[in-house]
């Protein structure tokens, strides 16, 4: 199914995402938006380039059955997704960790 | 040394280094950190074994060392630890970086009242 990879991506994103807006985590994540955008776009940058060059040079490949078809800088859409929404995730787990850690 | 098992090595590597040296968290010292990457390496476990089981991704010899945990290349464990290590490290950062801006308006204010 070429929505496949989208589908992945949506399952792990989603509840971490609707969770984020629980009221012991959602001052922490949602406070300081320049904050978020900023964590995941340093962190985003570097691994477009990495991935745009690494698919390019040949080191790995995306089906064309279970991606939509949308390609950006040479890139299925899905996968340029992947890094802001795994680096969302990892962002609140830290946030949940450290609440039910009573870390300041 | 394949191109993507050194460019694995290194980014981990140099996620190390940018905390040690430049941006100094301290995030890689705290449990916290490695309790988080725990519950990510279980979702990890998931997302990747997928994404390289069905295969999504398909990877290309002679690029990486042909060696899988499973269905999940050995190099992508530091790719992911370089990755998730980084967002969280600028995360810490700009918190801590804004915090401190806080403080530093809240006591001008102080300052400027007294």
């Amino acid at each position: 199914m070429k929505g496949e990879y989208l589908l992945l991506l949506t399952l792990a994103f989603l509840p971490p995402f609707a969770l984020s807006f629980h009221r012991n985590v959602r001052r922490a994540i949602w406070a300081r938006p320049g904050r978020l955008f900023g964590a995941l776009l340093g962190m985003c940058l570097p691994f477009w380039i990495w991935d745009v060059w690494a698919t390019e040079r040949g080191h790995w490949a995306f089906d064309p059955r279970y991606t939509l078809g949308i390609r950006v800088l040479n890139l299925p859409l899905e996968e340029l997704l992947f890094f802001p929404c795994i680096g969302f995730i990892a962002i609140f787990l830290w946030e949940v960790v450290r609440f039910y850690r009573r870390e300041p | 040394m394949p191109e993507y098992s050194l460019l694995a090595v290194s980014s981990a590597i140099a996620v190390l280094a940018l905390d040690r040296w430049i941006l100094r968290t301290g995030l890689l010292r705290r449990r916290s950190f490695w309790i988080t990457l725990g519950f990510l390496l279980l979702g990890k476990l998931v997302v990747n074994g997928y994404l390289t089981a069905r295969p999504i991704v398909h990877y290309y010899a002679p690029y990486y060392l042909g060696i899988r945990l499973g269905t999940i290349p050995v190099e992508d464990f530091l790719y992911g630890f370089a990755m998730l290590g980084l967002v969280l490290i600028y995360w810490e950062y700009l918190g801590k970086r804004w915090r401190s801006e806080d403080r530093g308006s809240l006591s001008s204010a102080a300052g400027s009242e007294g």
